[in-house]
């Protein structure tokens, strides 16, 4: 008993919504929607422009739009296909065009496994051979590098202890500079000098121009660099003490 | 020879233009344009406006007919609108109602 077919012909243009119950088979031009809770085939002569929502659609026409299918969408080796498919099995066939996006549902992503990485040994040059050379290079105020001649060579020499690279460049600034720092991180206040803008080993006449962002001073207003800092005027000018001394 | 068949669960909203014949069973809505045949079998309904070139009524149209050559309104048709055509024929049993006008 074969079952009640609905079909386009070749030479029949369907414009607006198809609906029904029973098998469809496109030979013509059908565009708007189509609704169909059985088979849609789609004919090589076959060019359905529009969004469908069947139970299982065969294609071997052109379909622009996209399919919606409860069981199954099958491209065909002369079927053309621009638009997204949402069904649970999907077969494309060799030769077939497609162009659009695929949902087959819920689809776990397979996730890669972590690879053991072996374990990381820091990496050094081949030249390196003081380890606490980069530390101790980091404990010096990084800000401007000393412009002494003397520490340099007194740093190449990689069997140097890294005493010679600390008090080398600035010794005074040193003092000057450690409790500042904790100052400025447990308070932010405008303050009128600031450490890296006075160094008391360097009093050139002209403060390093980059230096000067932090402050968001002028470009004409150059602080006094020759002065080393007092701890108490670096706190601003309400006269609040904060946190200067370490208590206790 | 080529047939469209719109089948008895189909409903079908808009416009169908073809150049073969078209066999309805199921519900078509809108605009009918052929340049073969119309067939619209029992239990057939159409709402349209009709264009072809023969027309057989045995379902139910309601909307205008506008025929090239023949119009039938078989028995059990059941035929609601206006008639265009060269040609009539209106079967004991039908049911028909507007106006007939063959003077194409």
């Amino acid at each position: 008993m074969a079952e009640p077919t609905t079909i386009i012909g070749e030479l029949t243009s369907v414009q607006g919504n198809i609906q029904g119950d029973e098998d469809l088979v496109v030979l013509g031009r059908v565009e708007g929607i189509v609704q169909i809770d059985r088979t849609l085939v789609i004919e090589p002569s076959g060019v359905v422009k529009a969004d469908v929502s069947v139970r299982n659609v065969m294609i071997n026409g052109v379909v622009v739009g996209n399919v919606t299918a409860t069981e199954s969408v099958h491209i065909a080796v002369d079927g053309k296909m621009v638009g997204d498919i949402s069904a649970p099995r999907v077969v494309i066939a060799d030769g077939a065009m497609f162009r659009g996006k695929v949902d087959m549902g819920d689809v776990e992503p397979v996730r890669a496994e972590p690879t053991q990485k072996p374990e990381q040994q820091p990496r050094r040059s081949p030249f390196a051979r003081s380890i606490p050379q980069p530390a101790r290079l980091a404990a010096a105020p990084p800000r401007r590098p000393p412009v002494e001649p003397a520490s340099e060579p007194a740093r190449r020499p990689l069997q140097n202890p890294p005493e010679d690279v600390k008090p080398a460049p600035t010794p005074s600034r040193k003092p000057a500079n450690s409790p500042a720092r904790p100052d400025e991180e447990a308070v932010k206040f405008p303050e009128p000098v600031t450490p890296e803008e006075t160094r008391p080993l360097e009093p050139s006449a002209v403060p390093p121009p980059a230096k000067r962002r932090r402050t968001g001073r002028p470009p004409g207003s150059e602080p006094v660099p020759v002065e080393p800092p007092p701890p108490k005027p670096r706190i601003a000018v309400g006269k609040r003490r904060v946190s200067v001394r370490k208590k206790g | 020879m080529a047939n469209t068949v719109i089948g008895a669960s189909i409903v079908i909203d808009g416009e169908i233009s073809g150049e073969e014949d078209l066999i309805v069973r199921g519900t078509v809505k809108g605009r009918i344009t052929l340049r073969e045949n119309l067939s619209v079998e029992q239990g057939g309904v159409v709402e349209a406006d009709i264009e072809t070139q023969n027309a057989t009524v045995s379902g139910q149209v309601t909307g205008n007919i506008m025929a090239s050559e023949r119009v039938e309104i078989s028995a059990g048709g059941k035929m609601v609108g206006d008639l265009k055509a060269p040609r009539i024929l209106i079967a004991d049993g039908a049911t028909f109602k507007g106006n007939v006008d063959m003077d194409v």
